[in-house]
């Protein structure tokens, strides 16, 4: 038992720091993209594609919120733009299937991962699930 | 742009981030190096064995499968780097592992958030895992040839 939990330590140790060193430098990367206002313009740029999956425009900042940044961010979102139950399930979807792209990419590259098909393949499912979840509730 | 803002928010967002991941990831590989050694792991392991195989996937993949929805994409992947170092899972296992979990990782605290704003809970867990299961299913069978697997890995799972 005790044996155990002083190797569990030790694995924790290592662990922690290999995350450290992926997540810490990409926090702040998003952080400033996010402070030089880069990630609003994207919002504004892609807004007219959202009649695709049955969101109004204004949620493209939660699905590139959630992309890009995290969910807890498309949560704050999603909050203050009021929207209804239909809404909610459908981006609750695409953000599950695809979210965090940027810190989850390296994550994906750290456990050796092919990147560009693994994101274009919850990219691409996100957007056709919200496609048929519009068409279907 | 706010210089300080940017730079307290930064600095506050990181530590809290960094408070958080010790505070999941100390616990969780010490309870699982205590219930590794009790042998409670294995047995919970080998119920989904059956499961497993049908997905071209050693019996070493379903711890690494099961913190992922616990604790999140990046808990499961650092088991998996440990099970990788300690030469338990094999590369076509982190090929399919990679497929199932970026599309389906941590769906219990997902689901229950957007539930807390008035999502519909069966909906969107629903949706999430039929898609990885089909999805990782279609992959085991088209993009993953026969003589890339391990027949030794695979060969444990054999046993009964």
């Amino acid at each position: 038992m005790q044996e155990a939990i002083k190797r569990g330590t030790k694995k924790a140790w290592q662990t922690y720091l290999t995350l450290i060193k992926i997540i810490l430098p990409v926090y702040i990367g998003v952080k400033f993209l996010k402070y030089t206002g880069v990630i609003n313009y994207l919002a504004d740029f892609f807004s007219p594609a959202m009649k695709l999956v049955g969101l109004p425009g204004e949620a493209v900042l939660a699905l590139l919120t959630g992309y890009l940044l995290n969910i807890y961010g498309a949560l704050g979102v999603m909050a203050s733009l009021e929207l209804g139950v239909r809404e909610i399930t459908i981006l609750g979807t695409m953000l599950g299937l695809a979210h965090s792209l940027v810190i989850e990419a390296a994550v994906i590259k750290k456990i050796k991962g092919k990147l560009i098909p693994l994101i274009s393949l919850r990219v691409i499912t996100s957007i056709l699930a919200g496609v048929v979840l519009n068409l279907i509730l | 742009m706010e210089w300080s803002q940017f730079l307290s928010e930064t600095m506050w967002g990181s530590l809290e981030m960094l408070k958080k991941l010790a505070l999941i990831i100390f616990p969780l590989l010490i309870s699982i190096e205590v219930a590794d050694d009790s042998g409670i792991l294995d047995k919970f392991s080998q119920l989904f064995d059956p499961i497993l195989r049908k997905f071209k996937l050693s019996s070493e993949a379903s711890l690494p499968l099961i913190v992922a929805q616990i604790f999140g994409l990046t808990y499961g992947a650092g088991v998996m780097l440990r099970s990788v170092e300690d030469d338990k899972l094999s590369q076509s296992d982190l090929k399919i592992m990679a497929v199932f979990l970026v599309i389906c990782h941590a769906v219990i605290e997902d689901t229950l958030l957007f539930m807390a704003i008035g999502g519909n809970g069966l909906i969107m867990l629903g949706t999430r895992l039929v898609l990885a299961v089909v999805l990782t299913f279609v992959y085991s069978k088209v993009f993953i040839a026969e003589e890339e697997l391990d027949y030794d890995k695979l060969a444990e799972t054999d046993c009964c």
